[in-house]
């Protein structure tokens, strides 16, 4: 069974998917959940469409600026309260958009999660398709539900591991994360 | 009745090869344009089951909410049920979209009450759905230690054999695997354990109660840890697996975090449809 699949892979091998050391497992056995092949490149490079899930992705996080020289992002990513983020992505709707669209969202978990690499660690993400992206929290647009009717909370991913869990979402709580922005395209 | 004895027969050769090279650990192999990502192999994503919005500190609220825009519930599949706009396949709450199916895999009507596996419509998943018999080999308080053997895909560890408590096999998740593969679950024999990615695609966080789940499509789903197929990949941490917590937390939470492989959780299985 083996032999059949190496046959089937190896001619393959000449051309790898990942071009830097950026998109390479940290860990060889565990398997790639993003993989560079999964991801077209869009535009000036600012932007990825995912194929498995049809969703198109800023390559920067809010408050960094893509570089398409030298494929990365300049800056420094913005932190947000939750409620500020959600506000600050209709902004750049209300005012000329992003990459020629102007239907930009804070990704929900399910969005988020699905860009997460578990091969990686620090941060767990795909850093040939995502440069200079951060390990800390990035928020999603999906509110918590708790059973002692803390209604406070959103969820959030941490990049370092790519863990799944909740913070505050009052914008008088410390909790200030990061955002990467996200849109749906037709055909999914 | 086996509808796939033979793996070589099934329409999903593409992401079976595709996982093959996965398995081979070579990170020059190419997936096909139609393959889906990485390890998993999911059709489409599911929406979230948060079908409302909320403010500052209020869930529930009629979407969209004025200075919080562009949340959750306002666009996405549980929005489109919501509003009357989606069409399913089966049934489910919000956005969900589920078929439930026998014993023999053939499907049931919604009303049914004694599934035995759920098929995805959104995602294309097939699910085990737990049992509530102790003596069971599928009952949903059975606790397992993470457990592979195949070096190529356990992160460099293979864990703990038998360390849970069960019954009619031994107490791991490759010695489970093993044994409803080996007794056909709804006619298959490729059921493997889950990722996040894929647990994640059930969990409902609409509602409140004891576990986030479509509980009608997903009876005896336990408030507690069910483990996925994925090692940590942080250097050092290769004794530890990602596992995913269903149960609806007090105050606050984690859905997603990794422990250590002899930790004892609950598992449900899943496989690809083609």
């Amino acid at each position: 069974m083996k032999i059949r699949h190496t046959l089937y892979c190896s001619p393959l091998l000449l051309t790898p998917v990942f071009s830097a050391q950026a998109g390479e497992c940290d860990n060889a056995a565990v398997p790639a959940t993003t993989p560079g092949s999964d991801f077209e490149v869009l535009g000036d490079g600012s932007t990825v469409r995912h194929e498995p899930t049809g969703r198109v992705w800023a390559r920067c996080s809010l408050g960094q600026e893509w570089n398409a020289a030298t494929e990365s992002c300049d800056g420094t990513a913005d932190n947000f309260h939750w409620r500020d983020a959600l506000e600050e992505v209709a902004d750049i709707n209300a005012n000329g958009g992003f990459a020629g669209h102007s239907d930009w969202r804070v990704p929900n978990i399910n969005e988020l999660e699905s860009i997460v690499e578990r091969c990686k660690h620090a941060p767990a993400i795909n850093e040939e398709i995502f440069p200079d992206s951060s390990t800390y929290f990035y928020w999603s647009s999906t509110p918590s539900v708790a059973l002692s009717n803390d209604n406070t909370r959103a969820w959030q991913i941490n990049f370092q591991d790519g863990g799944v869990s909740m913070a505050g979402r009052a914008s008088d709580t410390f909790y200030e994360n990061l955002v990467r922005i996200v849109r749906d395209t037709d055909g999914q | 009745m086996f509808r796939s004895p033979n793996l070589f027969t099934m329409n999903s050769q593409v992401g079976y090869a595709g996982l093959a090279c996965l398995l081979l650990a070579i990170a020059g192999c190419s997936s096909s344009s139609s393959s889906s990502s990485g390890d998993s192999g999911m059709l489409g994503l599911n929406d979230t089951g948060v079908d409302w919005c909320g403010d500052d500190d209020a869930n529930n609220l009629s979407c969209p909410v004025t200075s919080f825009p562009g949340q959750d519930g306002d666009s996405g599949r549980d929005a489109a049920a919501r509003d009357g706009d989606l069409d399913k396949l089966g049934e489910g709450d919000a956005g969900f979209d589920f078929i439930k199916l026998d014993g023999d895999g053939e499907h049931l009507p919604a009303s049914a009450t004694d599934h035995t596996c759920v098929l995805d419509n959104v995602t294309g998943l097939m699910w085990e759905v737990k049992q509530t018999g102790t003596g069971d080999l599928r009952y949903a308080d059975h606790s397992y230690s993470w457990y592979n053997p195949d070096a190529d895909v356990n992160g460099g560890d293979a864990g703990i054999e038998d360390g849970g408590f069960c019954a009619l096999s031994d107490c791991d998740t490759h010695a489970f695997v093993n044994a409803v593969n080996a007794a056909g679950l709804c006619g298959y024999d490729d059921w493997r354990m889950p990722t996040v990615s894929e647990l994640n695609s059930i969990m409902h966080r609409g509602v409140t109660g004891d576990v986030a789940i479509d509980t009608d499509f997903f009876p005896n789903t336990v408030a507690d840890y069910y483990w996925t197929s994925q090692t940590s990949a942080q250097d050092g941490n290769e004794d530890r697996a990602w596992q995913f917590d269903f149960s609806i937390p007090e105050f606050s939470a984690s859905t997603a975090w990794r422990t250590g492989k002899n930790q004892l959780k609950q598992v449900r299985l899943v496989r690809n449809t083609p």
